[in-house]
């Protein structure tokens, strides 16, 4: 495993592998099976129980792993939100083109920043299917509809994402990685505020006030709702592929 | 009180004594040697609860006690900050339920760290330790305009002042649980008074927060062209004063410049450093956060907060 931080808090970085490879297609093709990747899966280990699937890891590397799969999923589903009809049907001075061009940005920065921090152990490149649950035409679910709109879909995967980094961090034994993970937490935070206010003020009153409704905010403690990552995985599970089936087994 | 003697004693009823003291285990390895100068510097800064720590009796370390209590001040600002904008007389409908949300989340995180810290809390200093003008740069109740202004520089400040002793609670986790939590609401509220500020969710945000910072994103974008009071929010955007508290345009995360590590999502967007510096948001240390914190405090600071 690779000791990213010394002791001294002094951060030195292993050599990374191909650091200078750009990683567009990686996520474009995200959804591909076989992806062309030599990692050694060193901080990944097969799950005996659960036959295919593959266990995050324990430690630091199971905490960065399983935020990893995370934004992989996000970076997915935010850069097939830019090719669906309803991102591609707004006005570029729009609110939500601004929006939206953000959201995928920022997945797209956190994914990849994960994977270089990782370096050789990183999780495999998942399979991800989006298609089944989520209609990127829509901008909202459609009353009776199988598939989630857009926005929806987003504040899913936001919640979930500030839910799953608060459920895991304390995990991490390395304060420089709780520091990075912190970084990014309380972004996915203010994404979920504005996506659910978007809902909010598009008529769903499922969501409370909005950007901190009951659903995510202790109506008692007035804290987010942390999620284990094991629940977290069981519904990320169902966007990942047979092959891309993930577990935390450790991080309990 | 001979210290010296204490420990020398105790090792003696307890052979594991030093080893039950669970921080700074170098200094007591010195104590009673030649190491003796620097043990005793460092000693009182540690002994709060430290016995009682190391004997089974529930107790927070002197650091962690001092960063819930620099959180507790914070949240006893913002509690009272919106308690007094609520009647004020200056917003609408929706943004009074909108705030008198986030004055009961601003409840619930005072009885968190009240609770956690027990005994080792700061007394409640009630709303006129404070003043919300911060030594007259804003009339904060005066409009929504103001109000809002005052109420993004302190959410802002809260979300990285939480960051930045998130380090310092790693060894407890339950305390880094807690504290986690209440950081990411402090953000969410961040997120909502932004969009509140750019003229609501109609209304797309600016790189830097456009002008006068009159266009705020719902996320931190670069310094903010230094925050809608320059006079007050320049810092909050800002540097802290260590290495690890970088201005809020930072693209450097781990050694990584993250917006040469990345590349486009689709669509032709560029990867800018605006998305970049936004993707993360930066710690503030407790230093700086005490400067900033110390300006809302009423002249005389009876309550001796943020020093």
């Amino acid at each position: 495993m690779s000791k990213l931080f010394s002791r001294t808090g002094v951060f030195s970085p292993t050599p990374l592998a191909s650091a200078a490879v750009k990683r567009r297609t990686f996520f474009r093709y995200a959804g591909a099976t076989a992806a062309a990747t030599t990692l050694a899966l060193a901080g990944c280990s097969k799950d005996g129980a659960t036959p295919g699937a593959t266990d995050v890891g324990n430690g630091d590397i199971g905490v960065l792993n399983f935020a990893y799969a995370l934004e992989q999923v996000e970076a997915a589903f935010y850069a097939k939100v830019l090719t669906g009809a309803y991102f591609t049907k707004l006005a570029t001075t729009s609110a939500e083109y601004q929006i939206f061009s953000d959201l995928a940005r920022h997945e797209q920065l956190h994914a990849d920043f994960l994977r270089t921090v990782l370096s050789t152990s990183a999780l495999k490149v998942l399979t991800i299917n989006l298609d089944d649950q989520i209609n990127f035409n829509e901008r909202l679910t459609a009353p009776g509809a199988g598939k989630m709109g857009v926005l929806p879909a987003a504040r899913m995967f936001e919640d979930l994402g500030v839910a799953a980094y608060n459920g895991a961090a304390s995990f991490l034994t390395t304060a420089d990685y709780l520091l990075l993970l912190g970084k990014i937490v309380s972004v996915e935070a203010r994404h979920a505020a504005l996506i659910r206010d978007l809902l909010v003020a598009s008529g769903d009153t499922t969501l409370g006030i909005g950007f901190a409704g009951a659903d995510v905010v202790d109506s008692k403690t007035r804290q987010e709702l942390a999620s284990t990552p094991a629940s977290v995985l069981a519904k990320i599970n169902t966007f990942l592929g047979a092959d891309s089936q993930l577990t935390a087994t450790k991080l309990v | 009180m001979n210290l010296f003697k204490l420990f020398a004693d105790l090792a003696r009823v307890d052979p594991d004594v030093y080893g039950r003291f669970d921080s700074r285990r170098r200094v007591f390895r010195h104590l009673g040697t030649t190491g003796r100068a620097f043990a005793q510097a460092a000693l009182p800064g540690l002994l709060s609860g430290l016995f009682q720590k190391a004997y089974g009796q529930a107790a927070l370390s002197g650091e962690v006690v001092t960063v819930l209590n620099l959180a507790l001040s914070l949240e006893y600002l913002e509690l009272y900050y919106y308690r007094t904008g609520l009647s004020a007389g200056i917003l609408g409908a929706a943004d009074l339920a909108a705030f008198a949300a986030i004055r009961d989340d601003e409840q619930g995180h005072v009885a968190a760290l009240r609770a956690i810290l027990n005994t080792a809390a700061i007394s409640d200093p009630g709303a006129a330790a404070f003043d919300f003008t911060a030594g007259g740069k804003v009339q904060p109740f005066a409009n929504t305009t103001s109000f809002l202004a005052v109420a993004q520089a302190l959410e802002d400040l809260g979300v990285r002042a939480y960051k930045g002793g998130l380090t310092t609670l790693l060894a407890n986790k339950a305390v880094l649980r807690v504290a986690l939590n209440i950081h990411s609401v402090e953000a969410r509220h961040a997120a909502h008074v932004r969009t509140l500020r750019r003229g609501g969710i109609g209304v797309a945000g600016a790189d830097g927060g456009g002008p006068n910072n009159s266009l705020p994103k719902s996320w931190v974008s670069l310094r903010e062209n230094n925050g809608p009071l320059p006079a007050l929010t320049t810092a909050i955007y800002g540097p802290g004063t260590t290495a690890a508290s970088p201005a809020e345009d930072n693209l450097v995360q781990a050694r990584v410049n993250v917006q040469v590590n990345s590349s486009s999502p689709g669509a032709g967007l560029a990867l800018t450093a605006a998305a970049a510096s936004e993707a993360f948001d930066e710690p503030l240390d407790t230093q700086q956060v005490r400067t900033i914190a110390r300006q809302f405090v009423a002249a005389g600071n009876s309550q001796g907060l943020f020093v």
